[in-house]
């Protein structure tokens, strides 16, 4: 009964230490490279519980196959047309072959080395064979940012899985800049374009302004010679209207009409300024120096005469 | 004596011995029991679980509640908060700060921008075991996102009325490559924290807004005139017609007495019969009212004159 359970122990310790000896699992994360006296017998690329001889006989090299970012520094590139740029890339890349990576680059640091050497190449080539319109511009059709990133990435891809193992997912740039020395030039035909800007705008503003007051004028025109045209309209049919009046009226007898409206002529003509030289043959003198009641007939004499004094 | 002693003595140590064993069982049973017990846990409310069972993710993640898993280094369990609002800052510097990044826009003009990006979890497991560093994955993302769209827009757009288009672009391109390299999170919003010109050319850029409302200002100014002035002349318009009609109407109106007057006055001087002596009358009575007021010369007829 005792040595049974002493048994059971121990075999359970043992179990344990097989296990611990036989047995290792693969994450999610990673890759695995079996290897016996440093020569990979084995590749894992799933997750799970696996065995091994023990070491030294066999040891597992695991590698991360998560995707990593490789931001190095920025580099200065011409363009086609011989403009600077200082491009700011990235890369994202994973370990897609472990055993050619074990060959090839061994360490995540060594990758970067060799990405670093590739990704700046093809970059400066790409960039080099387009113009910087191509890169920057705000005619939609001339901006081939996106199938130059995309041919680099591709071209990084083919050499990269070759020859280090890693899949370069994406290649890209961060930030495009200009040289520090280049930057003096920029702000000033910067401020050169605001300041015309600027003109243009007040210059549109006079534009629309002095539109406007021509506009008003002859709107004021059309208002006030309108209004003059009918008042004159109007001021005939005044008129019109009286000389119907009148002329109907004095049509009944124009001798006698003539004779009234001058007598009324005389009143407002002969005022205290007029001088008179009447002579006294004048039907209405001739009482007055010569009177004879059978000749006072006819006051309306042609003799009598006026004029205007000063 | 010693016999039973060396009884007594035997039964301790066989009565010790089993003890030890006793407590060797229980602690080596209470040692799996805890080792047992260490797999359960607790996933919070705002909270989902990814368990991992030798090395291989489980299918499906955990939803909030206690649960169990097989300890470790069998098992093993990732938490995480999926709707948790994540924030990315461009350029990357203390949160409180705006300070922008300088940008090209698409006619090579230099803005400063700052940008924040946020993303939440919406695959666990994807998030879990994709990348170490998803923050910086959204980051290079958003950022190259950025200079693309900033380097097809014109500088006038991106500081005026194109920023939503810009960010809409933005959001999109950023979400797509965040898509395809499967890191199970997506952006929920994209937003300038500042877009403003280099300080060295920035006192232009504002004379260019004044300008903007020199304009808006002049041509209200001459609207505003317009508006005086066209009512000034409506009125006066409206003042001569008036006028017109008013002379029209007095015109009218003395034709129409003066007729009349007339045809009383010949209407009498037709009935009275004695038509000269009417006229001698009238001439008579017009010649008393005027001459007293006319310097005059009388002329006799031969010569000589008299006052």
């Amino acid at each position: 009964m005792k040595r049974m359970g002493s048994i059971a122990a121990g075999a359970v310790l043992l179990l344990l230490l097989a296990c611990y000896l036989l047995l290792f699992t693969v994450d999610e994360t990673e890759y695995a490279i079996v290897t016996s006296f440093g020569k990979p017998v084995r590749t894992i690329t799933e997750p799970g519980l696996y065995w091994r001889l023990p070491a030294p006989a066999q040891t597992v090299l695991r590698f991360d196959n998560r995707l990593q970012i490789f931001d190095p520094r920025p580099t200065e590139n011409f363009t086609l047309d011989r403009k600077n740029l200082v491009v700011d890339s990235y890369t994202c890349w994973q370990i897609s072959d472990p055993n050619r990576f074990l060959e090839k680059t061994q360490t995540m640091a060594g990758a970067e080395n060799s990405l670093a050497v590739l990704v700046a190449s093809q970059l400066s080539t790409e960039l080099g064979a387009h113009e910087l319109s191509a890169v920057v511009s705000v005619e939609e059709d001339e901006v081939q940012l996106d199938s130059i990133m995309r041919t680099v990435t591709e071209r990084c891809r083919e050499v990269a899985l070759d020859e280090y193992g890693i899949e370069v997912v994406d290649v890209n740039i961060k930030r495009v800049n200009l040289p520090e020395e280049n930057k003096q030039s920029v702000y000033q035909r910067m401020r050169a374009e605001r300041e015309q800007k600027a003109k243009e705008y007040r210059a549109e503003g006079e534009e629309r302004a002095t539109i406007i007051r021509a506009d008003t004028e002859k709107q004021q025109r059309e208002i006030l010679s309108a209004a003059y045209k009918e008042a004159q309209e109007i001021k005939g049919e005044g008129e019109a209207q009286a000389i119907r009046l009148y002329s109907a009226a004095y049509r009944e007898d124009p001798e006698f009409y003539r004779f009234l409206r001058t007598l009324t002529a005389y009143e407002k003509i002969l005022t205290k300024d007029t001088t008179l030289v009447l002579s006294s043959e004048s039907e209405f003198l001739k009482i007055l120096v010569d009177f004879d009641s059978t000749t006072f007939s006819d006051p309306l004499a042609p003799e009598t005469s006026t004029e205007q004094a000063e | 004596m010693s016999h039973g002693r060396r009884v007594g003595t035997s039964f301790a140590r066989q009565s010790g011995r089993g003890t030890f064993r006793a407590m060797a069982v229980l602690s080596v049973l209470a040692g799996l029991a805890v080792y047992l017990l260490s797999g359960v846990y607790v996933v919070k409310p705002e909270q989902q679980a990814v368990v991992v069972r030798c090395g291989k993710a489980v299918p499906g993640v955990v939803l909030p509640g206690t649960h169990y898993h097989l300890p470790y280094p069998v098992g093993e369990v990732f938490t995480l908060k999926p709707n948790e609002v994540k924030s990315v800052k461009i350029p990357d510097g203390p949160f409180f700060s705006d300070a922008g990044a300088e940008f090209i826009t698409g006619d090579e003009n230099i803005v400063h921008v700052a940008l924040n990006i946020q993303y939440r979890v919406n695959d666990p497991k994807a998030y879990v075991f994709r990348s170490t560093e998803v923050d910086g994955l959204v980051r290079v993302a958003a950022e190259a996102a950025l200079t693309d769209t900033i380097a097809r827009t014109h500088v006038d757009d991106l500081l005026t009325s194109g920023k939503q288009t810009v960010l809409t672009r933005v959001k999109g391109l950023c979400q797509a490559d965040l898509r395809s390299w499967n890191t199970g999170v997506e952006i929920i919003s994209a937003n300038f924290a500042s877009v403003s010109p280099p300080a060295e050319v920035s006192d232009a850029f504002k004379d260019v807004a004044s300008a903007l409302e020199d304009k808006d200002r002049i041509v209200n100014e001459a609207l505003g005139d317009q508006n005086q002035a066209l009512h000034q002349a409506r009125g006066q318009a409206h003042q001569t017609v008036s006028e017109a009609e008013a002379l029209r109407t007095g015109n009218a109106n003395r034709a129409t007495g003066e007729a009349a007057r007339f045809r009383r006055v010949l209407a009498e001087y037709r009935q009275s019969g004695g038509r000269d002596l009417t006229r001698a009358r009238l001439y008579i009575e017009a010649m008393e009212k005027i001459l007293p007021g006319v310097r005059k010369y009388l002329i006799d007829s031969p010569g000589g004159a008299s006052r």
